[in-house]
């Protein structure tokens, strides 16, 4: 059995104070115009699964990244298991046992999966590396965390769940005894993610520490031993998750009490559909039909890789079609590349943010401005006015709450779920018609989603027609007026109005 | 992937330093104080290390010869930089895109002989020749560009390719012989013009960088371009034409190449074999030693242009001082990878 027992661990419910497997002691970490990490204590004992949340720039990246490495401590002190330590990348954290697998996977996708797993470890002999050893414990190592998948499978093949399971098994080969996973479920279906918690639970019984980082507070109510919640580059509290309710653990992460979660929904107006898509077909993906009209938000939903992002993308010409039609205002349009689109008044936020939504090395203003930059450029010089530019990028992110003390900083300085709230602002910004959000909300905070659940009911109130791809069925249900649910690559049935619910996407999602 | 960036995108650049040392278990006040030393210092020689070395050489240069540091001599060397800067400026923008083009020596080589047979043969003005030969540049940039946009087959090697045919176009051209008849003296007054005490050449590559710094760095259209280098599918994604914007940079680098040509061949009052192929390595250092200075890692004009310089008075310097061709050339090798090597010491941990 590959899988690493941790030392011997004192027991869960121990009575005296045992050494925490890992402590932090009043880190502190800052950059540039930030402070990310303001006085952090925090310990994680050993056995248990610790469940980290906060906002979006809460700091909890900052830490995790300060444990694994990444980072560099500027002030306080880092203990593991009573020793304390200061790692000089992220080799000597996984040397002594700390794994981070990262929200943004960094597996070698051309490589086998049994390649990723054993990677850095294979088994050698006289400088040949035994492939047939490596693929044997990688198999093993696998079959702990029910990844079934061929390992010989390239990863780029595998789906995200899968690929999340690759990273695991790798962990566990490096024989971790500190494993942290920072939002492992996001583009997950229910599904997988039930499967990737019991596989979280397996590692508790065979004594692998879990810090485990989610925005679906559900989850972490469900899987953690303990919970502590940041906000601002603070730890606001660490308690046992059995005495947490979910209310508080908002109210502690916002900062705030909470209202309702989603605006009131409000009819759209009958009128003439603005979008009709008539018998759109390309791959898997056949035959989809649907209209859209103005103020109106649709869902798509369905399990990952049911086809929802492929419509989408055929709307938005990102793909193209390889048969149906598309009207706008009753007007046949051609929609072959997303610059049509664009002019036309489309928006598609896309699906994976560092591949096809984010320009990191631009600043947030020059990713927020870009379908629109012509707005703040000299007719004819096209001279961009960067002031006025500044301004409306500013106020456009500025209802977002993205807290940076400039736009002119590059993206890559926000944190994941602030990077995903500019890219909204984007579009926001562009006065389309017809937007379409694909998973909207992926590793957005609780507080921010509220605010974007209010921004997508305010452009549907305007007159837009909204199209909303989400694997939360709770965003679905809560916000949609219509929901198209998918199943391999085919639309199986539309739900309205007061019969959209989780129960009822999840039977579609299923049925045989 | 056509794109080659010089150094790591990622905002945590880390490096595998992790040499085994274990760390003292008390030692961390004193590993926390060196380390803030060494960041400090590690950003500044990312940002001014070539500069404070072109700084050094300068001195170093006018102490050690009193002719260096005369408006003769400065004169000389812009003036024999200036075809450099131009094609070293262009080939920036198609860089930012992470597109090479290989071609460009033997293009700007071309284009040199079409604006001299355009005189010396076809008995054309220099004012038709010029603007005749800037438009070829640009249908020769329109050309490559659009090949290399809709092919998606990468910059380098189709460039490549063009390379090699162009050169075969040039030695159909001028059939290998040196141009120097027919030549009209307006057209070799061009180069030796003076205005505010340099020559015209040295006023057209400042033109030229201007107005490239100006396209790049705050246009509609150089945003775009930048969109299109930092992530070419999510440009894509926000209705950007990537295969225009890529052409562009093409078209941008076949109209410096006329320019350029223009230059040398004014300059040379000749066109000769090899007067301008092998410009494409000096340029392209030009390029890269750009991407160190100020922006480390980013590509733009005026480090580029800081490069090319940089290089030049590193040659008119040691041939002052009588040193060989040879010696030159090692001397500048070495600098040029110093001195990428040290805008890379800054990537520190953050």
């Amino acid at each position: 059995m590959s899988v690493p027992a941790a030392e011997p661990s004192g027991g869960a419910a121990a009575s005296e104070p045992v050494t925490p497997l890992l402590e932090a002691r009043g880190l502190s970490k800052r950059f540039p115009g930030v402070v990310a990490l303001d006085d952090v204590s925090v310990s994680v004992r050993a056995g248990e699964v610790h469940g980290l949340v906060g906002e979006n720039g809460a700091g909890k990246s900052t830490l995790l990244k300060i444990v694994s490495g990444v980072y560099s401590i500027d002030d306080g002190e880092l203990l593991w298991k009573g020793e304390p330590v200061s790692f000089k990348g992220p080799p000597e954290a996984v040397k002594r046992g700390i794994e981070l697998i990262p929200q943004e996977l960094d597996l070698a996708l051309g490589l086998s999966a049994a390649e990723n797993i054993m990677m850095g470890i294979y088994p050698s002999r006289l400088g040949r590396v035994r492939w047939r050893e490596v693929n044997r414990r990688a198999r093993e190592i696998a079959s702990t965390v029910h990844l079934e998948a061929d390992l010989r499978r390239k990863c780029a093949t595998l789906s995200p769940a899968e690929q999340r399971l690759v990273m695991i098994a790798r962990a566990l080969a490096r024989n971790a005894s500190l494993v942290i996973m920072d939002e492992p479920t996001v583009a997950l279906s229910e599904v997988e993610v039930d499967a990737l918690k019991t596989v979280v639970r397996e590692l508790r019984q065979n004594g692998v520490t879990v810090i485990y980082v989610s925005h679906r507070l559900d989850e972490v109510l469900d899987l953690t031993d303990r919970v502590t919640v940041m906000k601002d580059g603070r730890v606001m509290s660490t308690e046992d998750t059995a005495s947490m309710t979910k209310p508080r653990m908002i109210e502690q992460i916002i900062g705030r009490t909470y209202g309702e979660q989603f605006p009131q929904r409000r009819e759209p107006p009958s009128a003439d559909p603005l979008l009709k898509v008539r018998n759109i077909s390309r791959g898997f993906v056949r035959d989809i039909s649907f209209d859209l009209r103005p103020g109106e938000i649709l869902g798509l939903a369905g399990l990952v890789g049911s086809g929802r992002s492929e419509i989408v993308r055929m709307v938005f010409g990102a793909d193209p079609r390889e048969q149906g039609e598309i009207e706008m205002d009753g007007r046949p349009v051609k929609l072959k590349n997303p610059q049509q689109a664009v002019r036309l008044g489309l928006s598609l936020l896309p699906e994976d943010r560092r591949g096809q939504g984010a320009i990191v090395n631009m600043s947030i203003a020059a990713n927020v401005s870009l379908p629109v930059l012509r707005r703040f450029a000299m007719r004819g010089t096209g001279l961009i006015y960067d002031r006025v530019e500044n301004r409306a990028v500013r106020e456009s992110i500025g209802q977002f709450n993205v807290n940076t003390p400039s736009v002119r900083r590059p993206l890559k300085f926000l944190s994941g779920g602030n990077q995903q709230k500019a890219l909204i602002a984007k579009w926001d910004m562009s006065n389309s018609r017809v937007f379409m959000f694909d998973e909207p909300t992926a590793g957005v905070d609780v507080g921010a989603k509220q605010e974007i659940y209010a921004r997508i009911a305010k452009l549907a109130q305007g007159g837009a027609g909204v199209i909303v791809i989400s694997s939360e069925l709770e965003e679905v249900v809560g916000l949609c007026h219509r929901v198209l649910v998918m199943r391999e690559g085919r639309c199986v049935g539309e739900l309205k109005g007061g019969a959209i619910s989780e129960a009822a996407i999840l039977e579609l999602c299923y049925a045989a | 992937m056509s794109g080659i960036r010089p150094t790591e995108d990622s905002p945590v650049a880390v490096d595998g330093d992790g040499g085994g040392a274990a760390v003292p278990p008390s030692g961390a006040p004193t590993a926390l104080r060196q380390r803030s030393l060494s960041d400090s210092i590690g950003p500044f020689f990312q940002r001014y290390g070539v500069l404070i070395a072109f700084a050094a050489v300068v001195i170093f240069f006018s102490l050690e010869r009193s002719a260096f540091l005369t408006l003769v001599n400065l004169r000389a060397v812009f003036s024999g930089a200036a075809a450099l800067s131009v094609l070293a400026a262009v080939l920036t923008v198609p860089m930012m895109m992470g597109d090479f083009d290989l071609s460009v020596g033997y293009n700007t080589q071309v284009l040199g002989a079409i604006v001299v047979t355009l005189m010396a043969y076809r008995g054309w003005d220099a004012g038709s020749s010029i603007i005749v030969t800037i438009i070829i540049g640009a249908i020769i940039g329109t050309l490559l560009g659009s090949l290399i946009a809709w092919s998606k087959v990468s910059a380098f090697v189709i460039t490549l390719g063009a390379g090699i045919l162009l050169q075969g176009v040039e030695l159909r051209i001028t059939q290998g012989h040196t141009i120097f008849q027919g030549l009209s003296q307006s057209y070799i007054r061009l180069a030796q013009e003076k205005f505010l005490t340099f020559t015209l050449p040295v006023w057209i590559a400042l033109v030229v960088s201007i107005i490239l710094w100006y396209v790049t760095g705050h246009s509609v259209l150089g945003r775009r371009m930048a969109a299109v280098g930092g992530n070419q599918e999510a440009a894509r994604l926000s209705g950007i034409n990537v295969e225009r914007m890529r052409t562009v940079g093409f078209i941008i680098v076949g109209v410096g190449a006329a320019v350029a040509a223009v230059i040398i061949t004014s300059q040379a009052a000749s066109d000769y074999a090899d007067a301008a192929t092998g410009l494409l390595i000096p340029a392209y250092a030009g390029v890269f030693l750009g991407a160190a200075v100020l922006r480390p890692g980013e590509f733009h004009i005026w480090g580029t242009l800081i490069g090319v310089l940089f290089m030049s008075i590193i040659q008119n310097g040691l041939t002052l001082m009588n040193y060989s061709s040879s010696t030159t050339n090692v001397v500048q090798g070495a600098i040029f990878i110093a001195a990428v090597l040290t805008s890379r010491i800054g990537r520190q941990r953050t």
